[in-house]
């Protein structure tokens, strides 16, 4: 005898991000008591971002994606965006504020004496970037084998832990270039 | 198998420094191949005078590994072994017909459906990439792959040892025919220990690493396949063929991406799709800094527009995560064609161009 199969269609599926709790979700986040949910729910596990989902913002106009999937795509406020603290970001309007007398005063000092007046130094004193003033100084071949010798030389006291630490940070940060885990 | 490439390596750079260096490249007629003609700028009067002939049907079925291959591979009735036979023939001396042509036409034919295929379903793919993908697909070591899973072996005893094992000739019509008799006595003293020729030798590149005349040979004789395939049954054939034992293998585009300055690319990025917002990275959400592992979540911004998304333990991390993200989405677009199915791809029946061109990497 074939017993009765419940029909589910899928868009009956409650979709449950988390699970109930037994008491209020805010006032009592510290103490979650989940209440299972009777039958099926649809509760998708948390995964990462994914490149093979391309951006709207990166779909070209004749994709049909823009249209489809325009209810799916999670879309921001500009409002929820201004609660993000911001990590980088850069101006909308390029300056073009640094003058030729600058560029020759900020050279001038360089040479003179590069262990003092260093690019950070220099960058607030003329209240320039730290990239641009970068530029403008420019690289000094000199310096650098300078500041490299003193640093091989300070990397000899370093305990092998340290030094260990060091490359495994290195090739921590090349696996997010890599977008490996 | 670690050990032993280590030791050619080890070979390769010892013997690297006596070998000449390479001479200019000037094309230059093959001489062994005895060439005739009227006159020099008259290309269609040249003519090789070299003595081959092609291996009769008769013998050819004959061979079992011939017939094995040949089912094996379900290759229509239409190609017949001799070709098969021919294709995996790499000797120019033998009197046999070698696979030079159908290399050369096999090549094409790859070199044609590969690009087809990853231009119109990543064209966004950067330059390296794309070339990295096209090694992956029919560079010499997959196809070298390809011709080992196929099953093809090569013909290494010499003449004596054959004749003293009473194995009967037709035996090596069927096997990958590119050691010559010297090539064949040389065995190595130890397993694992090779000798490389001059040939092989010149071949060691600075980075140590070198294709062996083995890997070539196969690599020659799956295109080689591929061109007889053609010249037997046309185009439509070798399409599908191409498709199911080329294009078919899993390529992990996303495992061949390796930036360098991301963030920088993308703000160039955004310019270059001239989007009216400056790029940002914000703070999506965090476990919080004093919890005992903390994690961030990242989001590229562009206006409203969340452009990629990225998790990672420092705020360092997680915006890098987030930019690579970014940019990754960008360059692995795919088109679709309306409704939803893949784009058609210029070889294909009433094909009419959907999708995008790439519009070219990007200047850091």
């Amino acid at each position: 005898m074939i017993r009765g199969v419940r029909r589910l269609s899928s868009k009956s599926v409650p979709y449950e991000t988390q699970p109930r709790s037994k008491y209020n979700v805010r006032s009592s986040a510290f103490n979650i008591k989940p209440v299972p949910t009777q039958g099926l729910v649809f509760n998708p596990p948390a995964s990462m971002p994914s490149a093979k989902n391309t951006p709207r913002a990166f779909l070209p106009p004749s994709d049909p994606r823009v249209e489809r999937l325009r209810e799916f795509q999670r879309s921001y406020t500009p409002e929820e965006v201004a609660t993000m603290p911001l990590i980088y970001g850069i101006k909308a309007e390029k300056e073009y504020n640094v003058t030729p007398d600058v560029v020759a005063e900020v050279r001038r000092l360089r040479e003179e004496d590069p262990a003092q007046w260093t690019v950070n130094k220099l960058a607030k004193k003329f209240g320039i970037s730290r990239m641009v003033a970068n530029v403008i100084t420019q690289e000094s071949r000199v310096r650098q084998s300078q500041i490299s010798e003193e640093l091989a030389e300070l990397k000899k006291s370093w305990p092998l832990a340290k030094s260990q630490g060091r490359i495994e940070r290195r090739k921590r940060v090349q696996m997010w270039l890599r977008n490996e885990f | 198998m670690l050990q032993a490439m280590k030791e050619i390596r080890a070979i390769g750079s010892v013997c690297q420094r006596i070998t000449p260096a390479s001479f200019y490249h000037v094309s230059r007629p093959d001489a062994s191949l005895k060439t005739t003609y009227d006159s020099i700028k008259d290309y269609g009067s040249y003519k090789n005078n070299i003595f081959t002939h092609r291996l009769p049907e008769s013998t050819a079925e004959q061979s079992p590994l011939l017939v094995a291959l040949h089912s094996r591979l379900s290759l229509p009735k239409s190609y017949s072994l001799s070709t098969l036979s021919q294709a995996l023939n790499l000797i120019k001396f033998e009197g046999l017909a070698n696979n030079f042509g159908l290399n050369t036409l096999g090549k094409t034919l790859l070199s044609y459906y590969v690009s087809e295929n990853l231009l119109i379903r990543y064209p966004r793919l950067p330059m390296p990439v794309h070339n990295l993908a096209i090694d992956a697909y029919m560079g010499v070591n997959t196809l070298y792959d390809i011709g080992k899973s196929w099953g093809i072996e090569v013909d290494t005893t010499t003449k004596l040892e054959k004749h003293l094992s009473q194995e009967p000739e037709f035996m090596r019509y069927g096997k990958l025919r590119f050691l010559d008799e010297s090539a064949k006595k040389s065995e190595s003293k130890e397993p694992g220990v090779f000798e490389l020729t001059q040939e092989e030798l010149s071949s060691v590149k600075n980075d140590n690493t070198y294709l062996s005349r083995e890997a070539e040979a196969y690599a020659s004789a799956v295109r080689s396949i591929i061109g007889g395939l053609y010249t037997h049954e046309g185009e439509e054939a070798t399409k599908s063929f191409i498709h199911s034992h080329i294009l078919s293998r899993k390529l992990p585009l996303d495992q061949m991406f390796q930036f360098s300055k991301p963030t920088r690319e993308l703000v160039r990025l955004a310019e270059k799709l001239q989007f009216s917002e400056p790029v940002e990275i914000r703070l999506i959400a965090e476990t919080g800094r004093l919890s005992s592992h903390a994690m961030y979540v990242a989001g590229a911004f562009c206006g409203t527009d969340k452009l990629g998304e990225g998790i990672g333990s420092s705020l360092q991390e997680a915006k890098t995560r987030a930019v690579v993200n970014a940019l990754m989405s960008y360059y692995l677009y795919s088109p679709v064609s309306q409704d939803g199915s893949p784009v058609k791809l210029p070889s294909d029946n009433d094909y009419k161009f959907e999708g995008i061109v790439g519009g070219g990497d990007v200047a850091i």
